[in-house]
């Protein structure tokens, strides 16, 4: 027989190096866990998968007829509202829709959980699989809203070059911030539904707070630190226009913004991997 | 001597006892198990070590070893501990003192046939339930061959499960958790379900995989079963490990001590001496002790009852409990002895009647016309059973819900009318 692992089970949580190597060896069930959570929307509906298309679709339609057509927005950038609007919008929605997912997450793969033994944290990793879906399609939408603005005023509103490497870390910094703020969350989720309830209305409402519908210059001066300060899907969002269509970068703000999102994401991590320990009383 | 494939070494698990509040009239324990969580997670709190009335010991300093190949039976009555016990081994619950020490891998059946796709193949079943029990692809490929041979299912390897013979999905996850080729398996009342050659089946394969060198820990109430294949018993009662040796000398041990009626009650207490109720079962249709009935067969709550003074006649109260809701009592005929006499008394269950849920049955012992000062007809003990009452014709989908189950408390199946009005 090859050689056979040694599983040590003690009263107190292992620690975290050991946490994270088991992430490792389990890495497989990522896979597995991605897949049954993005079936489980699918499952029971009528138009199955297409929802996962369609519930992004739908807001950003509203929303760019909203500010086009019934109250204009100046957008000062020289480009169209739509191109505007879902440069910032393709990494908001990353926030927006994986606050969704995250809570129900727990919920939903309570059953494997009562069951199996896998390292929970993949659970909210796994939950964030909907989500890029989510996002490689408004990358779709956000190529044809480009080429069909270039196509009518026969001036390409993309500015091409390195800066398109921002949305990098943009897109990683809203998976952080999202992640941060889910998994506590989703742990919580499994005690109060409310939490799911209550996380949905919070992402809404936060969109308004965070400079995604209109630009940033509509904030006085004066006030912008704020928002930044406690804000740190702000810089995200405006990091993610700037790489697409330019702009100005405050790196400052920006820095600050990553710096919070680091720390807080550590501390949810740490939260999540000592939670998980108990966690297997309540399922 | 080789070493031990499986140590449990002074393993406790304590469960706190939560009342539930109410919060704007709805009965919720999510406050205090929420507190209790944060608690330990971010002020670092230990569970406290003292056994207090707010605490249920569910396992208390239990050792004990399991060599390779050895099948080693778990009894004990309903609340004993040994589910806990095997979740604990599966890394489901963790203890709260002690440790384990397990040398391979753990495949776990603690609730077998959930975790199917009625609409995958059964191929691609058998790769799911291989991913749950943390078996990498590959493996699980090369051991497919083995697992549709050993369900019988070789020719349903690519129809959708919902379309196999019913009862498939039990059948295939134990087939599954068998030829999966692991160093240890858990069972947990797996012979509760099916019928007599499903059950034969899976005894045989025990058997074959424990003279294949894999360690079973096998929980069940078949005594018979028990006889036939383990090498090794071990006899828990309220969390502790009230013997440990070869199959026989505990199995008799067990029954006989059932039967004399000298384990305690797990709750209530004693009022009255004179009738006493000594333990309570739920047996299937052909009188065998299961843990849980399926939805279509009868069966029988069955319990012992010891009358010591002729004067006295008792009667058995059995009432029917869904989660906080009463169903229904049903009440014994009388029972009367000239001398004290031990009496076995059942209800029968019919089948097609419970619905899939998790049912407590509560047995109690009363005398009739005897009332206690306090004015109360006497109770002299109360005995609780939980039981499930499970589908086993529906396939089950990959989540928790059966798909298409009715609703309620009960399930009759109730015959119907229909005429053509004019």
């Amino acid at each position: 027989m090859s050689a056979q692992p040694t599983i040590i089970i003690e009263a107190r949580p292992d620690s975290v190096a050991a946490r994270l190597r088991s992430l490792w060896q389990y890495r497989a069930f990522l896979g597995f866990l991605s897949k049954e959570i993005v079936m489980r929307r699918a499952r029971g509906t009528l138009l199955g998968f297409w929802w996962v298309l369609l519930r992004p679709l739908m807001p950003v339609v509203t929303l760019i007829f909203t500010f086009t057509s019934v109250k204009p927005v100046e957008t000062s950038a020289g480009v169209p509202y739509s191109v505007f609007f879902l440069s910032g919008y393709i990494t908001w929605r990353i926030f927006q829709s994986a606050l969704n997912f995250l809570p129900r997450t727990m919920t939903w793969t309570q059953s494997i959980m009562r069951r199996a033994y896998f390292p929970r944290l993949l659970v909210p990793f796994a939950g964030l699989a909907p989500t890029l879906i989510e996002f490689a399609l408004l990358l779709v939408a956000f190529a044809v809203v480009v080429v069909s603005a270039w196509w009518s005023d026969g001036q390409l509103p993309l500015r091409v070059g390195w800066q398109l490497l921002g949305l990098v870390p943009a897109v990683i910094g809203a998976l952080m911030f999202a992640l941060t703020i889910g998994m506590p969350t989703a742990v919580i989720a499994l005690f109060f539904r409310d939490m799911r309830y209550a996380i949905r209305s919070f992402a809404s409402v936060f969109m308004f707070l965070t400079p995604v519908v209109y630009p940033v210059t509509f904030i006085p001066e004066q006030y912008r630190w704020a928002m930044y300060a406690f804000n740190p899907m702000a810089a995200i969002v405006e990091l993610s226009r700037w790489s697409l269509i330019g702009g100005q970068l405050n790196a400052g703000y920006l820095a600050l913004s990553f710096a919070t999102n680091i720390i807080l994401f550590v501390l949810s991590v740490a939260f999540f991997l000592r939670a998980e320990a108990y966690l297997g009383d309540q399922l | 001597m080789t070493p031990a494939r499986v140590s449990v070494r002074n393993v406790s698990k304590v469960f706190p006892r939560r009342k539930a509040t109410r919060v704007r009239g709805i009965a919720t324990d999510g406050w205090p198990a929420l507190r209790d969580l944060l608690r330990k997670t971010i002020r670092r709190e230990r569970e406290q070590r003292r056994e207090g009335h707010d605490q249920l010991w569910a396992l208390n300093n239990v050792s004990f070893d399991v060599a390779p190949g050895e099948i080693v039976g778990i009894i004990g009555r309903n609340g004993a501990g040994k589910s806990t016990l095997l979740k604990i081994l599966a890394r489901v619950l963790s203890p709260t003192a002690g440790h384990v020490t397990i040398h391979g891998r753990v495949v776990s059946m603690l609730e077998l046939g959930i975790g199917f796709a009625p609409d995958l193949t059964v191929r691609q079943n058998i790769q799911i339930q291989g991913r749950l029990a943390g078996i990498p692809g590959k493996r699980v490929l090369a051991s497919e061959e083995r697992i549709l041979e050993l369900s019988g299912m070789t020719p349903f390897r690519d129809i959708p499960l919902r379309l196999c013979p019913s009862g498939s999905a039990v059948q295939l996850g134990f087939a599954t958790m068998m030829g999966l080729g692991s160093e240890v398996v858990l069972a947990d009342e797996v012979l509760a379900v099916g019928d007599t050659a499903f059950r034969k089946m899976c005894e045989e394969q025990v058997e074959a995989v424990g003279a294949s060198g894999v360690s079973v820990l096998f929980v069940s109430h078949d005594m018979a079963a028990i006889r036939r294949i383990c090498s090794r018993v071990i006899w828990i009662d309220r969390g502790r490990i009230v013997q440990i040796g070869p199959t026989d000398e505990v199995v008799n041990a067990y029954t006989t001590e059932l039967l004399a009626g000298r384990l305690l009650p797990l709750t209530g207490e004693t009022l009255a001496a004179s009738c006493r109720l000594l333990a309570a079962r739920l047996l299937d249709e052909n009188h065998a002790p299961v843990g849980a009935l399926t939805i279509t067969n009868a069966g029988y709550l069955d319990c012992l009852v010891r009358v010591s003074r002729p004067d006295v006649t008792a009667l058995v109260d059995v009432e029917l409990w869904l989660e906080e809701h009463h169903l229904f009592t049903v009440t014994s005929p009388p029972i009367e002895a000239p001398q004290a006499t031990t009496f076995r008394t059942a209800v029968h269950i019919p089948g097609d009647f419970l619905n899939e849920q998790q049912y407590q049955a509560r047995f109690r012992v009363r005398a009739l016309g005897h009332f206690d000062p306090a004015g109360a007809p006497t109770t002299a003990t109360e005995e609780r059973l939980d039981f499930r009452v499970i589908n086993v014709q529906r396939e089950q989908s990959v989540w928790n819900e059966w798909t298409g189950t009715s609703k309620g408390f009960i399930s009759p199946r109730l015959t119907w009318r229909l005429s053509r009005v004019q």
